[in-house]
């Protein structure tokens, strides 16, 4: 390890200095602490030892006795036995070099000015700072606000709230005027501009209403005995503190098996866009509710990640806002499926809409209790019709049939798909 | 219901703790007989004595050194430092030695410090006797900063922070002192790290810090009057941060006021604005805003100290500005 031997700093604001003369000679063996050469600063002469200990190897352009040499520069090095020095010029070291004088120094006259303004502190530099009345070293002291600095809009601003509204609602900002303080388009703006009171009652309508000619829609039904699950059901609701949380109804628990059947039926969790299926590993579902204000989807996310009480939980504060017209753009699209749940007004069949984005919609009817044959006996079991809305450019009638049927089969014994 | 003030409820955390572990001692100036400046340790003295009591001569940064040292060697140490500003006087051992331990020692060794004792603006308490300063040891690795709001969560958040094994700041401030609250008999732990929403709303957050949650709840009943609903996030810890509560808040209203009795540069509500513009841009619909107290040294003059720092109507004001963007 070659250490290199640097000009000192003998003076705080010493920046030149003349070297004297060397005390040994190229190739001498040197001891830590033996002076090496002498140099000379502002003030005084003095004897430079030697930090390390080494063979001095002097650079072939070092300083002649009597030249003024710049504070840091590289004099020689000292190496051990075996090694060579480097090669290069005699040249001022950089904050890498070892220096055997002290470093840092305040001599930035901008960062005195920051400093000025900042603390009103005096600095290594006293001399050059002004002292103002406090008052003015106290309007230095305030950041940000008094900048002069001021943007220059090019077109009408936008929030990136705002922005996200409007890419989800097919609204062109472009054209609205803001109502925020610079003239900013928020949320609102879109919002008021997709001309309908909730404007996601609005884009679901029209999605909706469009996918009556686009899509070509199919409706398959079938008829599930859900006897044991609404004993399930009834079974939670008995139970007493159910984490505190809110007992599934069977809604949540279809929710999780038609999720757990798209799992399996990935080409039912599809979306047709510019003539190509795409299909989606994701599995959110919008379960459709009638409101005061008309049809409301919120979106649960991430179903098959979810337990039937998470989305109990969730499903019973979306409705709830729903219910009060408090749902966001983010909270009404992005399902890849949709569930419908029109028993609870007495309706058992239905031919769905399709959603523009997703390939199908499952209806459930209310749930009756009714004779049913189980092989040559009569018995009464509970049932629900199950009806599904496909678009056949997706999915064709046979494996539309085999999902419904996998949904029949999932949502007749629970118990044994809700473990899957 | 079992009402303690916030003083009671830190004190009754502490005698708890002190008779569960007998390595926790308590070292500051006054905290011996006579029970702390701030009452922090009445009638501790006459149960455990001078041993676990000791009573320091001024010297913050003999006595926080001598605490980092002793956490080392095992004892779990409470600094009453009785003001953040004479705290300062430690910030050398702090910042290189407490803070640093347990990464230069690779884990073997620890430092279950507890730093305890007031700050705030209040009560023409001057220039050297109002300081806030926790950005400062929120910025270093190694420190836990907790600043609790109520005696329930001041109470469980002592009990935490003297059981932890990093050093942690435990800031009451003055205007929390005399305050009432429920705080129930059965033992119970307040975790670092997590936020509380104390009051939920719809048309904008509010991140208070300490006594300006009790400030900014004000103003949110009023504001309630004029029809907006505001959303007030108490973090309770300031490191580590709980951002999640944060970030679910402003991804429902859109729009964010940090208000902080501390001054502005590199504060809280900066840390606040940065984290949530990297991690939740697409969801704002207005410039997060910050109202700190004004960016000078405390005021001794009562009319003075009582316009550096924010009130309710001006916390109301900033709102209503905010949903005006």
């Amino acid at each position: 390890m070659a250490f290199p031997i640097t000009f000192p700093r003998l003076g705080w604001s010493m920046e030149t200095g003349q070297f004297v003369e060397w005390n040994k000679h190229d190739g001498d063996s040197v001891e830590q602490g033996e002076i090496l050469f002498t140099a000379e600063g502002d003030k005084a002469v003095q004897d430079i030892e030697s930090m390390e200990s080494g063979i001095l190897r002097i650079l072939p352009d070092s300083p002649r006795p009597g030249e003024e040499v710049p504070v840091g520069t590289v004099l020689g090095y000292l190496v051990r036995a075996d090694e060579a020095a480097p090669q290069g010029a005699v040249r001022a070291a950089t904050d890498n070099d070892i220096s055997d004088a002290s470093g840092a120094r305040l001599s930035d006259t901008t960062t005195v000015v920051a400093l000025r303004g900042a603390t009103g502190a005096a600095t290594a530099d006293a001399a050059e700072m002004k002292e103002g009345p406090p008052g003015e070293q106290c309007k230095d002291a305030v950041l940000h606000r008094q900048s002069g600095y001021k943007r220059t809009p090019s077109q009408n601003a936008i929030s990136p709230r705002a922005r996200r509204a409007a890419q989800a609602l097919n609204v062109d900002w472009t054209v609205i005027k803001g109502s925020g303080r610079t003239g900013r388009i928020v949320e609102q703006d879109i919002i008021e501009a997709s001309q309908a009171p909730m404007a996601g009652e609005h884009v679901a309508i029209a999605n909706m209403q469009e996918s009556g000619t686009t899509p070509v829609s199919a409706m398959l039904s079938s008829e599930a005995d859900v006897t044991e699950l609404v004993e399930f059901q009834h079974r939670l609701d008995l139970f007493p503190t159910f984490r505190g949380e809110t007992v599934p109804q069977h809604i949540d628990f279809v929710v999780k098996l038609t999720a757990t059947a798209l799992g399996q039926h990935p080409e039912m969790n599809g979306v047709f866009m510019n003539d190509t299926v795409i299909t989606s590993d994701e599995i959110h579902i919008a379960v459709a509710a009638y409101t005061a204000q008309g049809l409301r989807v919120p979106v649960i996310r991430g179903v098959l990640l979810k337990s039937v009480c998470r989305i109990a939980d969730e499903l019973r504060q979306l409705e709830k806002r729903a219910q009060r017209g408090q749902l966001d753009t983010n909270e009404m699209h992005g399902a890849t499926f949709t569930v419908i749940d029109l028993g609870t007004h007495n309706v058992d069949t239905f031919t769905g809409v399709i959603d523009l984005s997703q390939s199908a919609v499952l209806g459930l009817g209310r749930i009756v209790a009714k004779p049913v044959a189980h092989g040559r006996d009569i018995v009464v079991r509970d049932m629900m019709s199950l009806s599904l809305v496909f678009d056949q450019r997706i999915v064709d009638g046979g494996h539309a049939a085999h999902f419904l049927d996998t949904i029949r089969r999932y949502v007749e014994q629970p118990n044994v798909f809700l473990a899957i | 219901m079992r009402e303690l003030t916030f003083t009671e409820a830190v004190r009754e955390a502490l005698a708890e703790e002190m008779a569960r572990d007998p390595m926790v001692f308590v070292v500051g100036e006054g905290v011996g007989a006579r029970g702390g400046n701030f009452n922090t340790t009445s009638g501790l003295y006459d149960r455990y004595g001078a041993m676990r009591l000791r009573d320091t001569p001024i010297s913050e940064r003999g006595f926080t050194t001598l605490c980092t040292g002793a956490a080392l060697a095992g004892a779990r140490p409470v600094v009453d430092f009785m003001m953040v500003d004479f705290e300062l006087d430690a910030m050398g051992d702090l910042i290189n030695q407490a803070a640093k331990m347990q990464w230069m020692s690779n884990g073997r060794l620890k430092m279950p410090l507890v730093l305890r004792g007031c700050m705030g603006i209040l009560g023409s308490a001057g220039a050297h006797h109002s300081g806030n300063y926790y950005p400062l040891f929120i910025h270093i690795p190694g420190f836990r900063v907790v600043v609790p709001t109520t005696p329930y969560d001041a109470k469980g958040l002592l009990k935490t922070a003297i059981r932890s094994d990093d050093p942690v700041l435990f800031l009451e401030h003055r205007g929390l002192l005399g305050m009432k609250g429920h705080v129930p008999q059965p033992e119970y732990l307040v975790p670092l790290g997590e936020a509380i929403v104390r009051r939920a709303g719809r048309d904008a957050t509010v991140v208070a810090v300490a006594h300006m949650v009790h400030k900014s709840l004000q103003a949110a009943a009023e504001l309630e009057k004029e029809g907006v609903s505001v959303e007030v996030v108490d973090p309770r810890t300031l490191a580590p941060l709980d951002m999640d509560t944060i970030l679910k808040s402003v991804h429902s209203s859109g729009r964010l006021l940090i208000v902080d009795e501390d001054y502005a540069p590199c504060g809280v509500g900066a840390e606040i604005a940065a984290q949530v513009m990297e991690r939740a841009f697409d969801d704002l619909d207005a410039p997060i805003s910050r109202l700190n107290g004004a960016f000078v040294p405390a005021p001794y003059s009562p009319p003075l100290e009582a316009v550096v720092v924010p009130s309710p109507a001006g916390i109301a004001q900033a709102v209503r500005n905010l949903l005006a963007e």
